[in-house]
């Protein structure tokens, strides 16, 4: 029989009360954490019951004595279920993390990296609250967005190549990154992302023919092997905290967020998931998430990274970006719907998938340009 | 059988429930709950055109799938059950052939489109406003040849 709804508020609610007694305790014995640091205030952010994205709430901590003490608003993040394959904990994130910030990426520094606190075994870690608006909807398609539009698709770009001008060989790096080993010379970011998409695939319950055909495709047509370097793995316009425009100040950039699908791997691999058509938010002329047009924002990527934008290779990451894109959405769906979560939001999701199969069957039809051979009739190189 | 009114009728008078009364009465105040609404709505109409067109879909789908498989010839499937069933088994079939690299060259095309009018009957029911368009974006994409040019 199901819980009463009561009984899961109350014991959600009696878990984030031992939740916030554990965060006073673990701060007090953190060397460099404030000493008297309480839990004022709490709140779990996020994306509903049935999240597979990681746990995180709002925390708001009353920092010192009596009168004096000032609050200080922080957003705790912890390891939740499981989630898709290749995708980073807590502590692989928060190293992710602190190499993006050391390469002076906007993104709030981490702190306390710490294990057993939100969950047994689970990692977490603290970052500095921003307000900023988290929505992307809103930042596409909002008036008080509007001056933003202009000015981000520049600032992405610059902040793109600063997360790809880590590499391999970079003082400040992430030492622990699942699959790829960016050390060896033959390192081939396109090789790698295509076996991840094939054991999707094959795990899958049905079979996804159009991801098939457009997987053939992608082998047939695999770029050449080219630089590896940490890339975001999640660079859309959802991923960010942007603030509103005001009266005499355009709205900007405040923060991007989002790093649990970073990686080492192709530049074009962020580029690309940038421009996925998912992500417009039917605004579909603008194929840089919805707000810009692809040249400017090449030639700012290019001019910000010192490395030259080849449009034939971010197609083929968009090519890649829509089946991952897809199999993610359909493998998500099918664990829920495996433990019986009945929900009208997954529901509706399951069947969009053909709505991200035909964008990658359609930007395959447009790649006589880019090497295929005319409306899908693509043939073996050689 | 039963008496009316039929599911198409059942499940607009849930459609226009939730979009004409609670999605606009939640909006101002339960943004998220009017948004479900709205969601919930789509699913009714997903199912209203589903049920109206899908003997016919599964049928194309059957009947497509079937020229791939000449050496295996069956009677029509005479339940939905039975036909869901082929289809499922000869989409796995020539999945696996897919990934064999076992697909002729003539076979090729043919099978491209298969999978495309097979999405496009997908679409049809999950979002007729889907946009069909070849080409998409304001600026196009030509004019960029790639290294990897096979010609």
């Amino acid at each position: 029989m199901p819980p009463a709804p009561g009984a899961t508020i109350d014991t959600e609610a009696a878990r984030t009360a031992q939740l916030a007694g554990r965060i006073g305790q673990r701060l007090a014995a953190l060397p460099d954490a404030p000493v008297h640091a309480t839990v004022r205030d709490i709140r779990r952010l996020g994306h509903g019951a049935h999240s597979t994205f990681p746990d995180s709430w709002k925390v708001t901590l009353a920092v010192g004595d009596g009168k004096d003490a000032a609050t200080e608003e922080l957003v705790l993040r912890g390891d939740a279920g499981p989630s898709l394959p290749g995708t980073l904990d807590r502590a692989e994130e928060y190293a992710v993390v602190l190499a993006a910030t050391a390469a002076g990426v906007k993104t709030p520094v981490p702190r306390w990296l710490l294990r057993g606190l939100t969950r047994e075994g689970a990692s977490s870690y603290f970052v500095p609250y921003i307000e900023g608006e988290p929505r992307a909807e809103r930042v596409v398609l909002a008036a008080e967005f509007a001056e933003a539009r202009e000015t981000l698709p520049v600032e992405l770009a610059r902040e793109a190549a600063k997360i790809h001008a880590v590499t391999a060989t970079s003082p400040e790096r992430p030492t622990s990154f699942p699959g790829l080993n960016a050390s060896e010379p033959d390192c081939d970011a396109a090789a790698a992302s295509l076996a991840w998409l094939r054991g999707v695939l094959d795990g899958l319950s049905a079979r996804r023919p159009a991801i098939e055909l457009a997987f053939d495709w992608l082998v047939r047509t695999r770029p050449p092997i080219g630089p590896v370097v940490m890339v975001h793995g999640d660079f859309r316009v959802g991923n960010l905290l942007v603030a509103p425009d005001v009266p005499g100040a355009p709205g900007r950039l405040l923060a991007i967020l989002g790093w649990d699908f970073a990686h080492w791997g192709a530049p074009e691999e962020d580029l690309a998931w940038l421009c996925l058509r998912s992500f417009r938010f039917g605004q579909l002329a603008r194929p840089v998430g919805g707000i810009g047009q692809r040249e400017p924002f090449y030639r700012a990527y290019s001019e910000a990274s010192g490395r030259a934008v080849d449009p034939s290779r971010v197609h083929w990451w968009e090519v890649l970006g829509n089946c991952r894109w897809a199999v993610a959405g359909v493998l998500r769906a099918e664990r829920l719907l495996q433990r019986g979560v009945v929900d009208v939001e997954i529901a509706a999701m399951g069947r969009r998938t053909a709505e991200i199969e035909w964008e990658a069957l359609r930007l395959i039809d447009l790649a006589t340009d880019f090497g295929g051979n005319g409306p899908l009739s693509w043939r073996r190189r050689g | 059988m039963q008496d009316a009114p039929t599911h198409q009728q059942l499940l607009a008078a849930v459609a226009l429930l939730l979009e004409d009364e609670l999605e606009p009465a939640l909006a101002a105040a339960h943004p998220r709950l009017a948004e479900r609404a709205r969601l919930a709505a789509r699913i009714c109409r997903i199912v209203m055109r589903e049920s109206a067109g899908e003997e016919a879909q599964d049928a194309g789908e059957l009947t497509r799938l079937s020229v791939l498989f000449p050496d295996d010839p069956a009677p029509y499937p005479a339940t939905r059950d039975a036909r869901r069933n082929r289809i499922t088994m000869l989409t796995e079939r020539m999945v696996l052939r897919l990934k064999n690299g076992e697909v002729r060259e003539g076979e090729r095309s043919y099978l491209a489109r298969h999978v495309k009018e097979t999405l496009l009957t997908r679409l049809a029911v999950n979002d007729p406003s889907f946009d069909l368009a070849a080409e998409i974006e304001a600026t196009t994409t030509s004019g960029t040849k790639g290294e990897s040019d096979p010609r």
